[in-house]
């Protein structure tokens, strides 16, 4: 029984990823909810409020009461309400079952992106950053810009410059190695170094098609309790200790500092200072990699490495990888479900299953990925939201605050 | 015309690029604000604006876009950076035009970053077919590519003339050209047109004279290519320069402009009008602007020129 209140996830669910071109939006949450449910043994009668994210299905299905479409379906009248993101959706749930207003709770996220296929693009780059999107930019433009800066920043060139996109390059194929065994994942393959480094010579560009996640459709819900009610579900309930967010301008040309993503730094603070703890203790790390250079940034950006060199610890770890980084002494998995990259990029889902493989892999319920953790093993996730606009962190733990 | 609402930052940003600055921190900004994010409430009031259409600026970072957004599709390949004016105090995102990239070319991005660019009044391309064409001042040439770059210097005459006469001129031919046995034929950029050659020349003029462009009272567009069914050039043309005194309320020109079909004949013959206007002393017009701006609909060729009168 923890000390002080704290919520908790006792149950999970997700839909495979991918395109889903046969179902609709409700139908996807639907099924992530339900699995959820069935995994604690409830019935959806039981849930007090729902928290569903997603990110622009108003603009992708034109569906704009997302809440009534799911209390049609599931016939529930309980409080709804909608976030833009899985994490947001998630504070505010945890946030209500801090002040004691709910003992329980879904918390959902969808996306179905591959209805609008011929304008996603568009759409994306308008909402992520509006003036690049008007001069031009494309979403795959400002990765490619941030990864310049950072080279042109901290003075990278020559052999430095390729052991970088040699890195860049495993952490596509350590990503997909990693869906494999992931079977809800959307991109279940294996690649090579080769792969990536060809795709980026077709582009003509330092970021190819393997540096970068696919669009997808999907959907994931957990089950969030007060940690008194907790206990008479399930005995290995997750703690979500703590979270933190911050946001940045929209606009990734008008923000001081180009090679990095400044939320994530103040989220990470925010986070490890309510949660009283250590960064070395988190050994699951699920990060944002829309990216090859996204997952490399948010190594720096969460203070495992120091900024500017996280490509040498990259480039040093894959030398002989055995499924970790360790990074200044320490072990750290990250993106075991296969990251964004593999799994799947569905914006308002994502948080969700980042979050999904933290409850499993901490469970020891992760089957054929299932790393060795002992209990006082953390999990941290970090989402963001644009363009790094936003980013919330995180942290997940097996024994009570 | 699309019905986003955010197209109204893009029309803001159709004519000219602007900022403005903080008379109390010195922070400069992209962009109209009331007020200053560092300085907070004390700032109302005290933003000064500043205008970037006639300044340099440099190209820090760029990439290659290969597949474009719907909304530039029709541009094709073409390269997009990160722009800084004000040694960084100012970054916009920008695209680079007139340029043809080909398909196995081979860029070299690191030569081209730290080059000096200087914004350009361009066609954005829409996905649609639509009566209003958008267009955009985040697109950028380099400063040492062609038509160099010259500051806009408003000079004060020191001498008053009774006969009118030509105080200043500029000339813009588009930089592409065909070869053909016996001729060189001059061919625009994708999003090129007579109203943004009638721009760039007008602006040549400007700053070759050095008129201030609050003195001009009357344009004269000449042209067999208007893009517009209805709507006249000149008051395009009016609007990018700010000629007449501007009413800040509205941004509405106080400029007479009139367009006029044939750019050789009709430009002539304005230019005829111009020098009647000015030399009237009722008139109150001390400069006029006559521009003839043709992109010729049957075989490709770009050509425009302006003059000034002086009275």
């Amino acid at each position: 029984m923890p000390k002080k209140p704290c919520p908790a996830i006792i149950g999970a669910g997700r839909t495979k990823f991918g395109e889903h071109y046969e179902k609709e939006p409700e139908k996807l949450i639907e099924e992530a909810g339900l699995k959820a449910l069935h995994s604690v043994g409830i019935e959806r009668k039981d849930l007090e409020a729902c928290y569903i994210s997603d990110y622009f299905l108003p603009l992708t299905n034109k569906i704009g009461l997302e809440e009534g479409f799911l209390s049609e379906l599931l016939e529930l009248h309980v409080p709804m309400e909608i976030a833009r993101s899985f994490s947001s959706a998630f504070v505010n749930a945890c946030n209500a079952i801090l002040a004691g207003k709910y003992d329980l709770v879904l918390v959902g996220g969808v996306e179905k992106m591959t209805d609008r296929w011929d304008k996603i693009r568009d759409d994306l780059m308008m909402l992520e950053d509006p003036w690049s999107y008007y001069a031009g930019g494309t979403p795959e433009a400002n990765h490619e810009l941030l990864l310049r800066e950072y080279i042109k920043s901290y003075g990278i060139s020559g052999k430095n410059l390729e052991k970088l996109q040699l890195a860049l390059a495993h952490i596509s194929v350590k990503n997909h190695a990693n869906a494999l065994k992931n079977e809800y994942a959307q991109l279940r393959r294996s690649i090579t170094v080769e792969h990536v480094l060809k795709a980026r010579k077709t582009a003509k560009r330092m970021l190819g098609l393997y540096d970068f996640a696919p669009i997808s459709d999907g959907a994931t819900a957990l089950i969030l309790a007060s940690s008194e009610a907790a206990e008479s579900y399930t005995d290995k309930p997750i703690y979500a200790l703590a979270s933190g967010s911050a946001t940045d301008y929209i606009t990734f040309p008008f923000r001081e500092n180009m090679t990095g993503f400044l939320a994530t730094r103040l989220a990470m603070k925010t986070a490890t200072e309510t949660a009283k703890i250590e960064r070395q203790d988190i050994k699951i790390l699920e990060v944002y990699d829309q990216s090859t250079v996204m997952e490399m940034i948010a190594l720096e950006d969460l203070g495992f490495v120091e900024r500017g060199t996280a490509w040498r610890h990259l480039y040093e770890n894959f030398q002989d990888f055995r499924g970790y980084y360790k990074l200044d002494g320490h072990e750290v998995y990250v993106n075991l479900n296969g990251g964004l990259k593999a799994d799947g990029n569905q914006l308002g889902a994502t948080g969700g299953a980042q979050i999904y493989e933290i409850f499993k892999q901490l469970r020891w319920e992760a089957a054929e990925r299932q790393v060795k953790i002992d209990d006082s093993c953390l999990g941290c996730a970090l989402e963001l939201e644009g363009f790094g606009t936003k980013a919330y962190v995180h942290i997940f733990g097996r024994n009570p605050p | 015309m699309s019905s986003e609402p955010i197209e109204r930052r893009v029309a803001y940003i159709g004519d000219r690029l602007r900022g403005c600055r903080c008379q109390l921190c010195g922070k400069e900004y992209f962009n109209l604000r009331d007020y200053c994010g560092r300085c907070g409430e004390k700032s109302f009031g005290k933003m000064e604006e500043i205008d970037l259409f006639y300044e340099k600026g440099v190209l820090e970072v760029c990439t290659l876009i290969t597949e474009p957004t719907n909304k530039f599709r029709k541009i094709g390949r073409f390269i997009y950076g990160i722009i800084s004016f004000h040694n960084g105090k100012i970054r916009v995102p920008g695209r680079l035009t007139d340029k043809i990239i080909r398909e196995d070319e081979e860029i070299d991005f690191s030569s081209l970053e730290g080059r000096e660019v200087v914004p350009r009044f361009r066609r954005r391309y829409a996905v649609k077919r639509s009566e209003i064409i958008p267009t955009i001042s985040l697109t950028f040439t380099f400063a040492d590519e062609y038509y160099p770059h010259q500051e806009y210097r408003i000079a004060n005459p020191n001498k008053d003339y009774d006969t009118p006469g030509i105080v200043g001129y500029g000339v813009y031919v588009s930089r592409f050209r065909i070869k053909e046995p016996f001729m060189e034929r001059s061919v625009p950029f994708i999003d090129e047109d007579a109203i943004t050659a009638a721009v760039e020349a007008g602006k040549l003029a400007l700053i070759h004279s050095g008129v201030n462009h609050r003195l001009v009272g009357k344009v004269y567009v000449g042209s067999e290519s208007n893009p517009y069914a209805v709507k006249p050039i000149a008051s395009k043309v009016a609007q990018v320069l700010k000629l007449g005194e501007e009413d800040a309320s509205d941004g509405v020109q106080g400029v007479d402009a009139v367009d006029t079909e044939f750019a050789c004949k009709a430009a002539t013959s304005m230019f005829k009008d111009a020098v009647s206007l000015v030399y009237y002393p009722r008139s109150n017009i001390e400069y006029a602007m006559v521009i003839g701006a043709d992109n010729s609909q049957a075989a490709p060729i770009t050509i425009a020129y302006s003059m000034f009168d002086l009275g």
